[in-house]
């Protein structure tokens, strides 16, 4: 089993996230040309148009099915804590609430795919092509956001492979 | 006109073409989980994953995978499920 530890905001933002990209993919038949959407379903031909084409529609819907349960995971993992209430004040002192996951394999490589998925869908939102930075004038937001769940899947990947 | 011979060769070789599996550089996705997959997905040693990792890295594409057609277009399919980029193309391209 592995173990996440969240805060409850971080917590929050992940099931946002993940219900945006389940309706993405829910939307996928028709907005053939975001390119968000491009990048989550890419062509497996680069030079041979009409085998691309084949293969997306004999392949596509296995895979935005497949994606879309990976968010599932996400969210139910999330979710089963009550969501955290703007009137709780923070009395000094007093310990922060954690949202405490627990992932056994299967889920461990759901929240993996998944958070691939959301850096993907935000770097094409971003406009990130290259490999040194967003292009300037980015959402600082989304961009603290997409930085953030780099940090979140590094650490899942080293914690799964040290079970290994 | 191509005579029966060389028709024949010439199948034997559209038929011997092995094809590849590509994997591209993109730049969201991390090393870490890059090497994970190959490790994962294919059984490479750590060694060998970290090694198509760097080489998709620094050369833009590697080739992770060999065989036939259907094999092939299993192995992208399963990329694309992790969030990686692939393609697959005959070897001889």
């Amino acid at each position: 089993m592995i173990t996440g530890v969240f805060t409850p905001e971080e917590a929050a933002i992940l099931a946002d996230l993940a219900r945006d990209i389940v309706a993405l993919l829910d939307s996928h038949a028709s907005r053939p040309d975001d390119p968000a959407l491009a990048r989550l379903l890419p062509d497996a031909y680069r030079d041979d148009a009409e085998a691309a084409a084949d293969f997306r529609r004999f392949t596509v819907d296995g895979l935005v099915e497949r994606k879309t349960e990976n968010a599932k995971v996400v969210l139910e993992s999330v979710t089963q804590f009550p969501a955290p209430t703007t009137r709780a004040p923070r009395l000094p002192g007093k310990r922060t609430a954690r949202v405490v996951v627990e992932l056994d394999d299967r889920a461990a490589g759901a929240w993996m795919r998944t958070i691939t998925d959301l850096r993907l869908t935000l770097a094409s939102r971003l406009g990130i092509v290259a490999e040194d930075s967003a292009p300037r004038g980015a959402d600082e937001g989304l961009l603290a956001l997409y930085d953030w769940l780099a940090f979140v899947q590094d650490s899942l990947v080293r914690a799964v492979d040290s079970t290994r | 006109m191509q005579t029966a011979e060389q028709t024949e060769r010439s199948e034997k070789s559209a038929f011997d073409t092995p094809w590849i599996t590509l994997v591209w550089n993109d730049p969201v996705n991390l090393m870490s989980y890059v090497s994970h997959v190959f490790r994962s997905y294919f059984g490479f040693t750590k060694d060998e994953a970290d090694r198509r990792m760097l080489l998709v890295h620094t050369e833009g594409k590697a080739v992770v995978a060999t065989g036939n057609r259907e094999e092939m277009e299993r192995h992208v399919e399963a990329m694309h499920d992790y969030g990686l980029w692939a393609t697959l193309q005959r070897s001889s391209e």
